[in-house]
């Protein structure tokens, strides 16, 4: 039980980071973005070259932080990941999505959607193979934190939940204590009057991929970290992401914080009962739950 | 439509604001004003008098940008800005307060009046020059601009728009849905701002 | 020459069988305008429904009633209807991309039963189904691909002519008139929200009854049948496998929404530029992208 939800909250704080960008996407530019989730296996697998040139270039860098598995080049290459996966988000809006809203409606943003999705994890796979892969071979040894109940916990497990909480506030601060901040969340509010009001739209949805794409990549890499790297990593969170995202309400920066916490948690409790081949559709059932007793979510507000 | 603009002051001198036979409207839902032309002088009060749906608030969002214009010109002192994006119309000295949703309700007081003069120079100053001109708003910068009664959100709307300091202020019946007695305040406002040589056009 | 004939003949009944869950696709999202993102799902309703009801008992499985075939398939294509029926009427009310989103999890929802409820669905061992109909009574395994076939096209016409009767009818035009302009809709009297509901449920029936073909075809249904992918290769045929080929469909998705949104199988009729997204950020955003 208490090994289920110390997991679950892991699993959460990536969902969460991850369904930050999704929901401002998903209400900014009003589609549902199938392709969100491969961001993370785009970061997760940046950072993976990174690591292997960066620690090539300077065997320094190769240490690892103990007790952590993490090195100093796997640090450094989490960071570059970040900044490529940003880069990546806005070339992909350049080439794909920001065509197909000049003249197309929604929908076929959704469809399209699908297909870079099927275009990013298929060349990640060709790329790096179908096998799975870890940054690292070291064997990280779990701290027995309690035996009864038993609760084993990785010092890696502990640096993702902390490195994700401390990006949250960092983007929390940047939210609330700057002008920038202030646009953003004007524009998630009501993109069309944040352009009365001087905000350059354009210039916030570049803003809205780069943020996206740099937190999806730090979850993806974290997911990686406590885990494993597999060309499926980003199919795999689609669902979880949608479920954070409809659970906190579309649009909604902090709901998608708040909702991805339930999303990981309840995934993680659900091994109690159900066996672990089931655990891909509890999202699912969470988006079902939401819709059925809050349609816009449990922060949302109703918009047609 | 028919519009019947009354200045108050006599167009004497080149207008402010000039819309020459403005057609606007791509929603097949959306009334479409068509051929409207009027000239606004320095430092008038326009008010445009129609029945509902007859298009008023269409006219005025295509003159503010928001809805695209498909025949016409609209001329600000002698500049065409005819169409280009909202964003760019607060510089260029044109502001406009929307009538429903014209303040970001998950945004504080003072968030709601930062955003807007964010390219503006002289920042803190106009900022501080606002918050004297509106005190209500100084008592409650802290409050999340959802909270604020009807006639104070509205003050909020207005003072985002006077931030950058513009020529013309756009207004979209601004006393809908006030007590009798805001709607007064905001009215009187409009008019004090003609004073300051601002042109006012608003649509009742 | 009957290899090469058999080889053309087995090619065309899988193309002839998913082009019927092409059909329902077309009503869903070229008629209707509604995007169903978990087709596998409604196809493997189909599927498992008829193998399950149609199949022999075998111990410790559920199943194995052995129903007479169409009953089976019948059955199968129900419960695809049902399953639409059941996240239609969740999500159809709510933003369009909803839809989207809970037929996806559908999907991935029913992909982790097949692959663990041994008892029902056999597992990743899949379930064996059951003697085609007729294939013993026609006896020579040639003449009996050719008569499979057959049954697949006429199927698929009768699909077809149906789905044609069905868009030219008024009716047709009522759905096409909620994709085009909801509130225009309901100002005649229509009610989208039902509308789109019938029509998602026949869709999904459709591929249910692609399915339940597809089962038959092979008497044998396992979860890497129902792969999510096999959404896209509704599209594009199945042809070559690995990376490459789904690189390649991704390509076709996003070349085919950049150049020729209006679709694989555009209407005859004119089709006007959506403009549903007036005086949203969206169409606020891509004009800006566009005024320098």
């Amino acid at each position: 039980m208490i090994q289920n939800l110390a997991d679950g909250i892991l699993t959460g704080s990536v969902i969460s980071l991850g369904a930050i960008g999704l929901t401002l996407i998903m209400h900014v530019l009003r589609f549902a973005n199938f392709s969100y989730a491969e961001l993370l296996g785009i970061g997760a697998y940046a950072a993976l070259v990174f690591d292997r040139l960066l620690s090539a270039l300077a065997p320094a860098l190769a240490a690892a932080f103990r007790p952590l598995t993490l090195t100093g080049s796997l640090a450094l290459a989490t960071v570059l990941a970040m900044a490529l996966t940003g880069a990546s988000a806005v070339a992909i809006d350049r080439m794909v999505f920001r065509r197909i809203r000049a003249r197309a409606d929604p929908l076929s943003m959704v469809f399209a959607s699908f297909g870079v999705a099927l275009i990013v994890r298929n060349l990640i796979t060709l790329a790096f193979g179908h096998r799975a892969q870890l940054y690292s071979n070291d064997i990280a040894f779990a701290e027995v934190v309690s035996r009864d109940p038993m609760l084993l916990i990785k010092p890696g497990q502990v640096f993702v939940l902390v490195a994700a909480v401390v990006l949250m506030l960092a983007l929390h601060l940047i939210l609330t204590r700057t002008t920038f901040g202030f646009a953003l969340r004007a524009v998630a509010e009501n993109p069309t009057l944040a352009q009365v009001a001087g905000v350059r739209l354009a210039a916030m949805v570049t803003a809205i991929w780069l943020i996206g794409g740099a937190l999806s990549a730090a979850a993806g890499v974290f997911y990686a970290l406590t885990n494993h790297l597999s060309p499926a990593l980003g199919h795999n969170f689609v669902l979880p992401l949608f479920a954070a995202t409809i659970a906190g309400g579309i649009g909604s920066v902090y709901g998608a914080v708040a909702g991805g916490f339930p999303v990981g948690i309840a995934s993680g409790l659900s091994l109690m009962i159900l066996p672990s081949g089931y655990t891909p559709a509890m999202p699912f059932l969470i988006i079902l739950a939401v819709l059925l007793v809050r349609p816009h979510g449990l922060f949302g507000e109703a918009r047609a | 439509m028919t519009a019947s603009a009354t200045s108050s002051a006599t167009a004497a001198a080149a207008p402010v604001l000039e819309v020459a036979g403005l057609e606007a409207g791509y929603a097949r839902d959306l009334p479409i004003p068509q051929a409207i032309s009027l000239r606004l002088a320095r430092g008038s009060l326009t008010a445009i008098i129609g029945p509902n749906g007859a298009g008023k608030s269409t006219l005025i969002k295509a003159i503010a940008g928001v809805v695209p214009v498909s025949a016409g010109r609209v001329t600000l002192a002698g500049r065409d800005i005819t169409g280009i994006r909202p964003d760019r119309m607060g510089p260029m000295g044109l502001a406009y307060v929307p009538q429903t949703d014209n303040v970001f309700q998950t945004l504080t007081v003072a968030e709601n009046l930062a955003l807007a003069p964010r390219r503006t120079a002289g920042r803190a100053a106009r900022l501080a020059e606002l918050y004297a001109l509106f005190p209500p708003l100084a008592a409650k910068k802290a409050d999340r601009a959802g909270s604020p009664s009807g006639g104070q959100r509205q003050m909020l709307a207005v003072a985002m728009a006077l931030a950058q300091r513009p020529a013309v202020l756009l207004m979209d019946e601004p006393s809908a849905g006030l007590s009798p007695k805001a709607a007064g305040a905001v009215l009187d406002l409009a008019r004090s701002l003609t004073g300051q040589g601002v042109s006012v056009l608003l649509v009742e | 020459m009957i290899g090469v004939i058999s080889y053309l003949a087995f090619f065309a009944t899988m193309a002839g069988i998913l082009a019927i869950a092409v059909l329902g696709l077309n009503l869903q999202w070229g008629t209707t305008g509604l995007f169903n993102g978990g087709v596998v799902a409604f196809f493997g309703a189909g599927a498992y429904g008829t193998m399950i009801l149609g199949g022999r008992p075998e111990p410790g499985q559920f199943g194995g009633f052995e129903a007479p075939f169409l009953l089976a398939v019948a059955g199968g294509v129900g419960l695809a209807g049902l399953v639409a029926w059941a996240v239609g009427l969740l999500t159809l009310r709510l933003r369009h991309d909803y839809l989207a989103i809970a037929t996806f999890g559908v999907a991935v929802a029913f992909e982790s039963v097949t692959r663990n409820a041994e008892w029902l669905t056999g597992g990743a061992k899949g379930l064996r189904g059951f003697p085609r109909p007729f294939e013993a009574a026609v006896g020579d395994p040639f003449l009996y691909g050719l008569l499979f076939l057959g049954a697949v096209l006429e199927a698929l016409g009768l699909a077809w002519w149906g789905l044609e009767r069905l868009t030219a009818s008024p009716y047709g035009r009522a759905l096409r008139a909620i994709r085009e302009d909801e509130e225009a809709a309901r100002a005649i009297g229509k009610n989208p929200a039902r509308l789109r509901l019938q029509a998602f449920v026949v869709g999904a029936m459709l591929m249910g009854v692609s399915g339940a073909l597809y089962a038959t075809f092979y008497a044998f249904i396992r979860p890497q049948d129902l792969a999510p992918i096999l959404t896209f290769q509704l599209w594009a045929m199945q042809l070559y496998t690995g990376s490459i080929q789904y690189i390649l469909i991704g390509l076709v998705i996003v070349l085919m929404l950049l150049w020729r949104p209006e679709g694989l199988l555009p209407e005859r009729i004119g089709r006007r530029t959506p403009n549903r997204t007036a005086g949203t950020a969206a169409a606020t955003a891509s004009k800006e992208a566009t005024t320098p």
